[in-house]
């Protein structure tokens, strides 16, 4: 397995005269699951395309290990660039079983080889008794641990995922991402992940990029964007987010609905508009000066009344 | 690939080329002076009329039955679709024989009145009218088929929310479903409108000079090959036209299904007279297209004890030529399904040509083969008429054998083909791998229309058959064609039976699929 980072630089992609994808730069790392969010057409899923060698870029390049494989005019297609692709849609193939499948992209080892080969890879992804069985035969979550597996198999040089999850159960989701993000980190090559579930992404991924417009605005650990969005649309990309004028002149602060406290001496003083229970919290939306606030209390306290006054202070994380 | 272009093209370019190179000989002087208006008329006349018989028939019946719930109304679904095991000239032979001034219906009606045939009107099934008729019975499924898989597939989400907004349930037939199938029903009735331009066997036996009946008079009668394909030239402008309308708006975004949710039907109850009324319908027009002349084939089969005997040798002669031109019409079918999903300027072609010899009546592909083998110096003998009349069955059908295989592929993601290729799958290994097993799926149902559409074909095997190789559906023209209808009941009847089975097995594969896939 070449251990090698799979980058993007300045990567572009137009369709006539829209830009798509402009001038990205991104590193993906051995061992490091990146997560890709943004909104619907910022361009993500073109980005993975064009890592995939799916489609041929006008600008900028990409390298693995320091070789290209793509630049204007040149693409090295999809199978020669070793790279696992993963698809919403699992894109199983439905004559072949699950064993079939895994070895489908092991040509070149003997059938013993291959079959205990994709057999190791089933059984990492808990499927090894679900081998003889066919895609139709198998649920959503089981097909996407095959897809995986078949992605994996070949030790491919990267892996790159389309929104692998969004297909599934959410009951189921949660088990099988964690499971699959394990097993891919544990291989040892640099993944992509594109994805719209924000809560999802912070909890599995390393690191986060945030894409808006076909540009990555910016990219890092889960808990520095989520706490430190250099804008409001990156902090809005990862959840609810209070906008705070405190004085005049100081500015707008973001602050998460979790970072507000109910503080008597408090300098926000507020109006309870509504009290909502989400199970882990309660939430609170509160008036203050004309400002329409969030606030997140935890469950097991005790929350203020619908219409009373309260004040807030803004905890200071350091 | 390259081969399967030439090959497929070549009798429908060749019928082509002579019609315009052939310049007006005498024959063609005679034809338009005397007989082409005539042909062009009824043809237009024919048409026209079929397809609007075509609409009334399949429409209807297909409301009926996908949006409601009315007695007997699962095996009429099903019921409704067996007039495409029958061809068009077996309907002919029998209302021509049940009709007919000396048929059981006019004698019973003497009978009853005392009047002599002098006496009354009655409408005459050889005419115009009639083979409208009769070629609208046996061709409405391919409209009822399109327009019942449209109205299933017209999300039921759509259906509602039209409900929520008020519509009342003729508002749901005419402002929704019907605008969203209208693409489908296009399709379906420009297919039935083919095979009502391409029938020669029903148009003849009625006495009907249609188009498809003077080229084939052209060559029978003046030998005059030249005369025939300038009459053909009217006929692929037809088909031309008729592709041109199966493709008409098919692409566009306005009749996708927007909601990709769906739901089981709730069927609306017709109680009382209504729902009898319904299945009424749908029983009559089952009947007209299937049931009435099937019965009265078999009983005059029964009651004339006709031979069986004497038919083992047109038997034998009809699977061995369905055999070995179904065989390679499926390996050229294949082809083109496998060719069409890799979007090369020569799969096109190919996928093009296999159309136009779909799209055009046997007698002028057949033609077109005369033509060929005039051009190489052969001479229409043995080997050499019978390699031709397999190759025209291949030009005419691979098409129809590409169809199923092609949809199995459809029905594929466009992401498998990308999973392939990121598992360094070779194209020859992802086209071995993945695409032929996957186009096999459709292999069955592909093979059997095949054999059974070979079975059928009448005009161009009447034409370039040799001594000695009538097939069954020959011998049931010409049993018909000298009066002696009751020795042609019995290869009538085995055409129709070997046409049920791709019919039956069809129904069962539409019933399994799932709503949303074009089965």
């Amino acid at each position: 397995m070449i251990e090698a980072a799979l980058s993007a630089c300045g990567v572009t992609k137009k369709i006539g005269a829209t830009t798509i994808v402009d001038g990205v730069d991104l590193n993906l790392r051995p061992r490091e699951i990146t997560a890709l969010l943004g909104p619907s057409g910022a361009g993500k899923s073109t980005l993975l395309r064009l890592l995939a060698g799916l489609e041929g870029l006008d600008a900028g390049e990409v390298t693995i290990g320091g070789s290209a494989l793509s630049r204007p005019g040149l693409t090295v297609p999809p199978e020669k660039r070793q790279t696992g692709l993963v698809f919403q849609d699992f894109a199983l193939f439905p004559h072949l079983t699950a064993l079939e499948n895994v070895r489908f992209g092991l040509p070149h080892l003997t059938k013993a080889d291959g079959r205990a080969l994709a057999l190791s890879w089933l059984d990492r992804m808990q499927l090894a008794a679900r081998s003889g069985a066919y895609p139709a035969e198998l649920s959503g979550g089981e097909q996407q641990r095959v897809a995986i597996a078949r992605a994996l198999a070949p030790q491919p040089a990267a892996i790159l995922m389309d929104e692998p999850f969004s297909g599934l159960d959410p009951a189921l989701r949660g088990g099988v991402a964690a499971l699959t993000l394990a097993v891919i980190r544990d291989a040892g090559v640099p993944a992509l992940w594109v994805t719209h579930d924000p809560s999802e992404a912070m909890m599995l991924a390393d690191t986060l990029a945030v894409m808006q417009s076909g540009q990555i605005v910016q990219s890092g650990p889960p808990e520095t964007v989520y706490r430190s969005p250099i804008d409001l649309a990156v902090a809005q990309a990862l959840g609810p987010i209070n906008e705070i004028r405190l004085t005049e002149d100081a500015g707008v602060a973001l602050v998460r609905p979790e970072d507000l406290v109910l503080d008597p001496d408090g300098p926000i003083g507020a109006t309870v508009t509504s009290v909502q229970f989400t199970g882990p919290t309660w939430r609170l939306l509160a008036m203050a000066d004309g400002q329409n606030l969030m606030i997140d209390l935890p469950a097991s306290t005790l929350p203020p009344a619908s219409g009373s006054a309260v004040h807030l202070t803004i905890r200071s994380r350091s | 690939m390259l081969l399967a272009v030439v090959g497929l093209s070549a009798p429908l370019l060749s019928a082509g080329l002579m019609g315009v190179l052939s310049g007006g000989g005498e024959t063609w002087a005679h034809i338009s002076g005397t007989t082409l208006s005539t042909y062009a008329g009824s043809t237009v006349v024919m048409l026209v009329l079929t397809g609007i018989l075509v609409l009334v028939f399949a429409i209807p019946a297909a409301w009926l039955v996908t949006m409601h719930e009315f007695p007997g109304r699962r095996f009429l679904e099903w019921l409704l679709i067996l007039p495409l095991a029958a061809p068009a000239y077996v309907l002919a032979i029998a209302y021509a024989n049940l009709l007919g001034v000396a048929g059981p219906v006019q004698s019973g009606l003497r009978d009853m009145t005392g009047l002599s045939a002098r006496d009354y009107w009655f409408p005459d099934i050889n005419s115009l009218p009639g083979l409208s008729v009769i070629l609208a019975a046996a061709l409405y499924p391919y409209v009822y088929l399109a327009a019942r898989a449209a109205f299933t597939t017209t999300s039921i989400c759509t259906l509602d929310a039209a409900r929520t907004l008020g519509a009342r349930p003729r508002d749901l037939l005419l402002r929704v479903a019907l605008p969203a199938a209208r693409p489908a029903i296009i399709a379906g009735l420009s297919l039935a409108l083919m095979e009502a331009a391409a029938d020669y066997g029903a148009a003849d036996y009625l006495g009907v000079q249609t188009l498809t009946v003077g080229v084939f008079r052209a060559w029978s009668s003046y030998g005059d090959v030249g005369a025939g394909a300038r009459l053909a030239l009217i006929l692929l402008a037809l088909a031309v036209f008729l592709q041109w309308l199966e493709r008409f708006d098919r692409g566009s975004a306005g009749s996708e299904a927007t909601s990709k949710r769906w739901q089981s039907l709730t069927r609306a109850r017709l109680n009382g007279w209504h729902g009898w009324a319904a299945a009424g319908f749908c029983f009559a027009l089952f009947s007209l297209g299937f049931g009435i002349p099937v019965l009265r084939l078999l009983w005059i089969a029964i009651d004339t004890n006709a031979p069986v005997a004497s038919l083992s040798g047109a038997a034998v002669n009809s699977i061995l030529l369905a055999a070995a031109g179904a065989s390679l019409a499926f390996i050229a079918g294949l082809a083109v399904a496998l060719g069409a999903r890799r979007k090369t300027g020569l799969s096109r072609l190919a996928r093009l040509a296999a159309s136009g010899g779909y799209a055009v009546p046997g007698a002028v592909l057949a033609l077109g083969g005369l033509i060929v083998i005039g051009w190489l110096g052969l001479g229409l003998t043995g080997h050499v008429a019978l390699l031709v009349l397999i190759w025209i069955y291949v030009c005419r059908f691979t098409v129809a054998g590409a169809e199923p295989m092609q949809a199995a592929l459809a029905r594929a993601p466009k992401s498998m083909d990308q999973a392939a290729r990121s598992l360094a799958a070779s194209p020859l290994r992802r086209l071995v791998r993945v695409d032929l097993p996957i186009a096999m799926s459709g292999a069955v149902v592909a093979a059997l229309i095949l054999f059974v559409e070979i079975l059928k074909e009448l005009p161009a095997t009447l034409m370039l058959r040799p001594t000695g190789w009538d097939t069954l559906a020959v011998r049931a023209y010409g049993y018909a064609s000298d009066e002696r209808v009751a020795e042609a009941t019995v290869p009538c009847l085995l055409i129709t039976l070997a046409g049920l089975v791709p019919v039956i097995l069809l129904s069962v594969r539409l019933s399994r699929a799932r709503p949303g896939e074009t089965a």
